[in-house]
């Protein structure tokens, strides 16, 4: 019986010439730009794309300053509260029933797949049209019943849309990922509890979901990464409007950059924006060890 | 067992995840080609010289950037002509215009250019010149032996010039002006008996009042929030009602907020209830393309909407409601008659490398000849700068309907007279400061919560005030 080596501890020889291509992407695509905000945002420039000398906190003391950093932080923590909240939910619970009651899922995968893989910005576009005014399909058959709402003005329905739309468009992924997920899940165990005679609410509620739940923090982990870059649903659909109702981190960071040509500010935004990201994910990759610790 | 189990699980939302965000990725762009089919009528000096200037330059190429838009469109079909008889190529970018707003603020503020010559709005003027992006024009006029026979910066007016100038430098030639006028339709005003078209805002109001319907909203306007949106329509109001945005102004400076006025208050007052009342429902957040497509589909009786779009409203292949409809200069206030006024230039990067043939280029492209052939293209280009243009039988033949060109001719000489700004001196309609961009977006902002119905008008304007004190 052959056992496979310990990997050892540091990168040799021709280790590094294999790792040397993927060392080099991330450089290029992730340290360097990281590197390249940091220096715009310490610069002393606010005004130029490269960064100027003398180095200092300006630029960051200036976006502090600023009273609208901490409106558009809060409104990107109610759109990920939200859209994440809601995701998971439906996700979750649509995936222990299409796992219990659905044995056939090779078409539904399919089906499922679909709204994931579509562009954002057409995503927006064609919600665009569907709620537009008194025009839009869905203010049309509302406006049938009587009901007039207008969702792209009023403050509340403008976000609750950029929600349901990242609702929409992602808790099938959700439900993807949980179905995987849920092939973990040993089927002795299953048996055995329908044996001592728990019905599926109850198997579903003890047993599936806190083995499942380290693969569910995952996946809301990455369901927030990819959620806190909402931008061309916004920027199709709101502008940010109406005032600055939907004016999310990132949105806000797109326009103090390319609206108000303010670099260093912008990248000093940016900066925060990743730093806000990396303390998010700390704590879910937190929550998911005791998770697994709790089961194991 | 258990560990193995969440392993694979885990794994396989990894790989399913990476493989869902590689196809998420997407980009856009385009650069434009060129052609020769509705070329200028020039002079033969003029090609002469356009043909001796390139081969003294010696330059092979040189790159545009420019907005997708009528005026750029429109010089970009006939650019062939330039390319022919100079043999200088030229490397067009056109974006949309956000995209182009982007492109031109990485390429000018990275120093590293890429472009010789950019579409760039009177609005931004201020910024780049700050910032030394962009290229003095007073250089190269005052070399006579650069200058294209019949070529002439005066010829655009001082009102125009002005609005791409910095401390008395120009720094950009006009190449479009963006001015605005009321459109209506006909059929809906002879539908109520409304024969004469309105004169004062009073009048419009009521106007608005009376041909409002179901089917038909009575007017739409830019509420978005932005400068170039809400703060670009309303402004006229508010100067008509006796407003302004700063109290005072000297000698390019604005100092002291008059935005919490009463003139500002019944004005804005007077929009917010139209949008709200008397417009298509969700019209509290539109921009231009919201309001020119409920007016082209004929759901909006009246828009206050750009010169440039008369040629599409009245197109069939465009609009529902071409034939039907008219055009009439903004009315007056209590203050006077003020209208919208900004100018696209052609400016030049100060980073350039060919400057001398992107200085041919911007002469070639602003020749009456050229922009009279530009208006004749499939591009709809019906704001050229140059008052010559308007004037010519090929003008009035392509876009003369109804009173459409004097209602024009009557928005150009309200700015020639001063209806542009609030202040004497000040050839700015949206006041020129540098940080602009940044307070006339807060200012947006909160005068959206008041048009969307959140706050106040009193609330709004005392909020955005305070980002002029």
């Amino acid at each position: 019986m052959t056992s496979i080596p310990r990997a050892e501890g540091r990168l040799r020889g021709w280790h590094l010439g294999f790792t040397f291509p993927l060392i080099a992407v991330l450089l290029a695509t992730t340290v360097l730009p990281l590197a390249y905000a940091l220096a715009l945002a310490l610069g002393g420039s606010d005004a130029s794309l490269v960064p100027q000398a003398p180095f200092g906190t300006g630029n960051v003391e200036a976006v502090l300053d600023r009273g609208d950093l901490w409106p558009a932080l809060w409104l990107a923590v109610v759109f990920l509260v939200g859209a994440l909240a809601f995701e998971l939910g439906l996700g979750v619970f649509t995936a222990l029933v299409l796992d219990r009651f659905v044995p056939n899922r090779n078409t539904l995968r399919v089906v499922l797949l679909w709204p994931a893989v579509l562009p954002p910005i057409a995503v927006a576009l064609v919600f665009k049209y569907i709620l537009q005014g008194d025009i839009g399909m869905l203010s049309y058959y509302l406006g049938l019943v009587g009901i007039h709402q207008e969702w792209l003005t009023q403050p509340s329905s403008a976000m609750a849309v950029i929600i349901g739309i990242d609702v929409w468009q992602y808790t099938p992924f959700v439900i993807l990922l949980t179905l995987a997920a849920l092939k973990s899940v040993p089927e002795e165990v299953l048996e055995a509890a329908q044996l001592d005679g728990a019905g599926w609410i109850r198997s579903a509620w003890s047993l599936v979901i806190p083995i499942i739940r380290p693969a569910v923090i995952a996946i809301a982990l990455l369901r927030f990464i990819d959620a806190i870059q909402v931008f061309p649903t916004i920027y199709v659909l709101t502008r940010g409007g109406p005032g600055s109702s939907t004016q999310l981190l990132t949105y806000y960071n797109f326009q103090v950059f390319f609206g108000q040509l303010q670099f260093g500010q912008g990248a000093a935004i940016a900066i925060f924006v990743v730093l806000f990201t990396l303390a998010c994910v700390t704590v879910f990759t937190r929550i998911q060890r005791r998770a697994e610790k709790a089961w194991a | 067992m258990r560990i193995r189990s969440r392993r694979v699980a885990n794994r396989a939302v990894l790989v399913l995840a990476a493989t869902l965000v590689v196809t998420a990725c997407g980009a856009g762009g385009g650069t434009g080609g060129t052609g020769a089919d509705d070329a200028a009528d020039l002079d033969v000096s003029v090609e002469d010289f356009l043909t001796a200037r390139g081969e003294e330059l010696g330059v092979d190429r040189i790159s545009v950037l420019a907005q997708s838009s009528p005026q750029a469109d429109a010089i970009q079909q006939i650019s062939g002509q330039f390319t022919e008889l100079t043999g200088i190529t030229v490397d067009w970018t056109i974006l949309d215009e956000q995209s182009t707003e982007n492109r031109a603020a990485v390429a000018l503020g990275s120093g590293d250019g890429g472009f010789d010559v950019l579409q760039t709005p009177s609005g931004f003027i201020p910024t780049y010149v700050d910032r030394g992006w962009l290229q003095p024009i007073g250089p190269l006029v005052d070399d006579a032996s650069s200058i294209v026979p019949g070529w002439n910066l005066e010829a655009f007016g001082e009102g125009t010039t002005s609005l791409l100038s910095r401390d008395d430098e120009v720094y950009g030639v006009p190449m479009f002006i963006g001015t605005q006028m009321f459109y209506y339709r006909t059929d809906v005003f002879e539908e109520h008996g409304i024969e004469q078209v309105p004169t004062t805002y009073e009048e419009l109001v009521e106007v608005v009042h009376e041909v409002h319907g179901d089917d038909v909203a009575g007017i739409a306007l830019r509420t978005a929030p932005s400068p170039s949106q809400l703060l670009f329509v309303w402004s006229a109001w508010l100067y008509a009602n006796g407003g302004s945005y700063y109290a005072e102004y000297d000698d390019g400076t604005y100092s002291g907020s008059a935005l919490d006025s009463p003139e500002a208050v019944e004005s804005l007052t007077t929009y917010t209830d139209l949008v709200q009342n008397y417009a298509p429902s969700g019209a509290t957040n539109w921009s231009v393309d919201d309001v020119t497509r409920a007016f082209a589909t004929g759901r909006v009786a009246i828009v206050q909407e750009g010169a440039v779009f008369g040629g599409t409203f009245n197109n069939p292949d465009s609009s529902q409601v071409s034939g039907d409809i008219d055009a009439f200069t903004l009315p007056a206030g209590p203050a006077g008659s003020f209208v919208p006024y900004n100018a696209h230039g052609w400016t030049i990067a100060a980073n350039s490398d060919a400057t001398d043939a992107a200085w041919l280029f911007t002469q070639w492209a602003t020749l009456a000849q050229t922009l009279t052939a530009a208006t004749q293209t499939d591009a709809n280009f019906g704001a050229p700068p140059l008052a010559d243009v308007y004037s010519s039988p090929e003008y009035e033949a392509k876009y003369g309907f109804n009173d459409f060109v004097p209602a024009v001719i009557g928005t150009i000489d309200i700015a020639n007279g001063g209806g542009v700004s609030p202040f004497e001196d000040d050839p700015n309609y949206l006041p020129a400061t540098t940080d602009w961009a940044t307070v006339g977006q807060q200012i947006a902002e909160e005068l959206s919560k008041a048009v969307t119905g959140q706050v106040s008008v009193e609330e709004a304007l005392r909020a955005a005030s305070t980002y002029l004190e």
